[in-house]
Parts: C-alpha cells; structure tokens; sequence
C-alpha cells in the first residue's frame, strides 16, 4: 500500500479521536468514574456502536451525492420538519460552543494560574484566527495529532496498578452502587449518551466529507476513520472513567471541575503525565470548538441553501463565514457571564440526549433510499445497529429532560 | 389559537415550572435534612478533592499552578454551597440541623480558605501543617452527613 495513503487513514483516524471526546465527554466520564466506577461503562459501548453505525451512514451518503446528510433530510422531510432539526441542533450545539470554549481555557488556566474568564477573549481569537488561516485538512490534522495526548489516561489506568477483576466486575454489574439511586443513575445513563453520541459529530464528519470532496472510492477510507476512529474514542473514555473511580471513588469524590479530571493523571504519572494531560484537555477541546462552530454553521448554511465551506475564499462564502464568526462572538460573549461551563455541559448533553432519535431518523431513511444510494445503501447490520440505536435513544428522549430536572442536574 | 400557538404556550409553562421546581426552597422538614445532606456532601467531597491534592503537591506530582487552581475551586465550592444554605429559611423543628451543618461546614470552609491563602502566596511549605484538620474534618463531615439524611 502506498505510504501516503496509510497517513492519510491515519489522520481521518485522529481527527475522530477529537470528535468524540471533548469537554462534555471529559466531565461526563469522570463524574460517572467518580460516582459509579465502570458500572455505566456499556453505556460507552453502546454509544460507540450507535454512532459510528450513525456517521458511516451519514459518510457514505455524502461519498455517494456529494452532498450531507442534513441537506437531503430536508428535501425528504420538508422544510418544518428540518426546521425544528436546525432549531434543536444549534440550541444544543450552541451551548456546546459556549462549554467548549469555556474548556480551552480552563486548560489554560490549570496551565498558568491565570483566571478561565481572561482567557476566554484570547481563545476566541485563537479559534477565529486558525479558521481563518489553516486549511480545513490541516486543522483537523493538527488538533488530532495533539488529541492523541489523551492516550495518557490509559497509561494512567496501568499505572495506578488497578485490581483487575475488581474494574471488571464494576464493569459488568448493570445497576447503581449503594449510594446512588436508580433516577441518579438513569440520569448519568442518558448524560453519557448525549455526551458521547453528540448529532454535530455526525453532521461534521458528513459535512466534513464534502468539504474533503471524498468519493465512492475512498469508501474504505471513510469506514477506517470510523472504525478505528470512534473506538480510541470509547477506549479514552473508559479510561477517564476507570481513572476517576480508582482515585476518586473510595474517598467519595463528586468531579465538579476539569482540574479534577486531570488530577487522576498527576497521581498516577507525576508532573509530566498532567502536563501532557493537561495538553490533551487543550486539543480536545479547542478541536471540539473548531467542530462545534463549523457543523452549527454548516446546519445553517445547508439549510438556507447558502454556499458554505472551509475550502471556499470567506468571501465566496460569505454568509457562511459570517454567521462562523458571530456564532463564535456570541459564545464568548455567554462563556464571559461566567455562567459555570460544567453546568452548561451537563444541560446541553441532556437536552442533545433528547434530540437524538430526530436527528438519527432522516439519516437513516435517507441511507435506505436505493435510488438515490445505489449500491451504497444500507445493508442489514446497518438497518439493525441504526433501528436498535433509535429504538434506545427515543427511550432516552423521553426520559432525558424528567431525568434532569427531577434529579436536578445529578445533584439529587 | 393555532395548535402551534398552544403547544409553544404548553412548552413554556413546563420550563416556567421546571424552573420553579429547581429553583423552591424546601418547605417540609424532609426536604430541609435532603438539602443539608447534600450540602454536607458537596463540602466533604470539596474536603477530600483538596486531601488529594495536598498529597500531590507533597509528593511534587501536580504543578502549581494547577494546585492554586484546584484549591482555589475547593475553597469557592465550599463557601458557595454553604452560602446557599443559609440564605434557606429551615422549617419548624430544624434549626438543630441548620446549627450543626452551618457549624461543621463554616469549619471546612475556614480549612480550606487557608489552604487558598498559603497556595496563593506561594508559601507550600505551610501546606502539609494548614492540611492536617482536612482527615478528620472529612471524618465529621461524612458522619453528619449520614445522621442529618432523612
């Protein structure tokens, strides 16, 4: 095989790396380390197989018309119906922005001392500043390349000597610990999903897609950015959930703070390890916010029929770009309220929980259409992943927002 | 009305109450103890997180910014979660509880703040001296916890 194509798979391989774990996943994990050990780990398993049956779909569509997802749900499911997508997406998405942003520089404020809320005005001219310069292939390489940083939770895992047999039954015991109550734990169940099975992953890699001008023959590089790609993902998260519970189960630790997810790494690996975690937590999230932003823009621009895209001049583009750049202004603005960034997450994942089955539901009816799709439709595992995962986040609708308030956030 | 007129209208009054329902101060003598458990909780586990980080700090695992930060954290989540509590009105029969949780927490939150202090001027040396209440204040905190749980 040509060299060059192997780093080409390997960079669709990281940037998905990125795409799944940021500054929702980073609390979310290790909140349900801290307080339920690896008892919701299979939540992680299921959220890993939903989306990456999810984004291949949502890829292989945009191989085959060259055109995402979101775009041909609209001409299938009408204007209202897409409408109510875009409006659900960008509220969530929107919030995202804000907590992502707000994770950048809380990993530059563990780095320096210096205040989050200082930080927030250079972020967002760090990020306006890379979209503007960097090429769309270069960005994704950069923040993925940084991402693998992350890898250190795993090291972390072995390095604080875990007993095995004691992670795995954790890991296989599908109830609450003695604490914890049943809504308690149900509520960190659809936290999880909406954390892990975000929608903007699927419209970036989708959008991504076109913007990469991929093709029916880069099929099979498009199924290994997902394959290998979105299991690393679930790796690293289970990581930082067996990191959490090793350190911070026992002295009855709740994580309410990103210093807190990177203190498990110190421990295990002194000063180098969360330094390099702390790196880890930068890339993640900055690349998050770079994802965030682009796929809010891009749900827009798709739907208004604008054109849009990072390999196009700002100018040609110019609708799209704008609304990139108050999109962005506007999320600095609500991160500088101070407006707590982990209770923004927790929120924008639960209510991401809620949309889900709206979002998944023209993708996978859109996949089917055999003339459209040709030879590309979907096949039966696909049909069954996609139907099992639906089936399951409708459940998760309906119980995400009664979860949230009914336990106030997980607090209860 | 249009339907959609009424189904915005339905939406609005389900957040408006969602709201109400986060935001009601408890009114039964039950809810009172849940509350002051939790804020016990949430100061014990503030205890525990700066416990960790003392440790670390001894042993030169973490650097200092992040400590300074950490501990910084620690500090406004304990006065933050106290604070709420004593803004509550406690229904008849539990002032007993609001003395003890406001007493114990105001002692960890005094703990912690001198952490803060010395981290904040650099003086790390005084740590593992201003770290030694933390066990058995943690000790304290875990076992009110337990009693003041309805």
């Amino acid at each position: 095989m040509n060299p060059s194509r192997v780093f080409v798979f390997t960079l669709g391989t990281l940037s998905a790396i990125g795409g799944f774990i940021d500054i929702g996943d980073l609390v979310a994990d290790a909140q349900v380390g801290a307080r339920f050990g690896l008892r919701l780990a299979w939540v992680t398993l299921f959220s890993v197989a939903g989306i990456m049956c999810f984004a291949e779909m949502a890829g292989r569509v945009a191989l085959k018309t060259q055109r995402p997802a979101l775009a041909l749900a609209r001409s299938r499911f009408g204007p209202r119906y897409a409408l109510f997508g875009l409006i659900g997406s960008l509220l969530v998405t929107g919030l995202l922005i804000t907590a992502e942003l707000s994770g950048v520089a809380l990993a530059l404020e563990l780095a320096s001392s210096v205040h989050y809320l200082a930080w927030i005005p250079v972020v967002v001219l760090l990020v306006a500043l890379v979209l503007w310069l960097l090429p769309f292939e270069a960005m994704e390489r950069i923040y993925g390349v940084l991402g693998l940083t992350m890898l250190v939770y795993v090291v972390a895992v072995w390095k604080l000597a875990p007993d095995w047999q004691g992670l795995w039954s954790s890991a296989t015991t599908l109830k609450p610990v003695a604490s914890e109550s049943w809504p308690v734990y149900l509520f960190f169940v659809v936290t999880l999903i909406g954390a892990q099975m975000t929608p903007y992953e699927m419209f970036f890699f989708s959008s991504g897609a076109v913007e990469s001008r991929w093709r029916p023959k880069d099929l099979v590089e498009m199924r290994i950015n997902v394959i290998v790609g979105f299991p690393l993902g679930g790796l690293l998260a289970i990581a930082i959930q067996a990191v959490a519970f090793l350190v911070f189960f026992e002295p009855g630790v709740r994580v309410e703070h990103l210093s807190e997810t990177a203190l498990p790494v110190g421990i295990a690996l002194g000063k180098i390890g969360l330094v390099i975690a702390i790196v880890g937590i930068f890339a993640a999230t900055f690349g998050a916010t770079l994802e965030t932003l682009l796929a809010s823009s891009y749900d827009i621009a798709q739907y208004f029929g604008w054109s849009y895209g990072k390999l196009q001049v700002p100018a040609r583009a110019a609708r799209f770009t704008t609304v990139t750049l108050v999109l962005l202004l506007a999320s600095g603005a609500f991160a500088l309220t101070s407006i707590n960034p982990i209770t923004v997450t927790i929120v924008a994942v639960a209510c991401s929980a809620a949309l889900l089955p709206f979002l998944f539901l023209p993708v996978l009816l859109v996949a089917n259409d055999r003339e459209l799709m040709g030879e590309l439709a979907n096949g039966w595992l696909s049909n069954a992943v996609g139907m099992i995962t639906i089936a399951l986040s409708l459940l998760v609708s309906v119980a995400a927002i009664p979860l949230l308030i009914l336990t106030r956030g997980g607090t209860a | 009305m249009t339907r959609g007129a009424v189904l915005a209208l339905a939406t609005l009054a389900v957040i408006a109450g969602a709201l109400w329902y986060l935001q009601a101060p408890p009114r039964s003598a039950g809810a009172y103890r849940d509350r002051a458990a939790n804020v016990v909780d949430s100061v014990h586990s503030q205890v525990q997180v700066a416990r960790l980080w003392l440790g670390a700090v001894e042993s030169g695992e973490v650097t200092h910014p992040a400590a300074i930060i950490a501990l910084q954290e620690a500090d406004d989540d304990a006065a933050r979660a106290l604070g709420d509590f004593e803004q509550l009105d406690p229904p008849a029969g539990t002032d007993e509880v609001r003395h003890r949780v406001s007493t114990l927490t105001g002692e960890a939150g005094g703990a912690l703040a001198q952490l803060r202090i010395a981290a904040n001027r650099g003086e790390w040396q005084r740590l593992p001296r201003l770290g030694r209440p933390l066990p058995r204040l943690a000790r304290r905190l875990d076992a009110l916890e337990r009693e003041t749980s309805p």
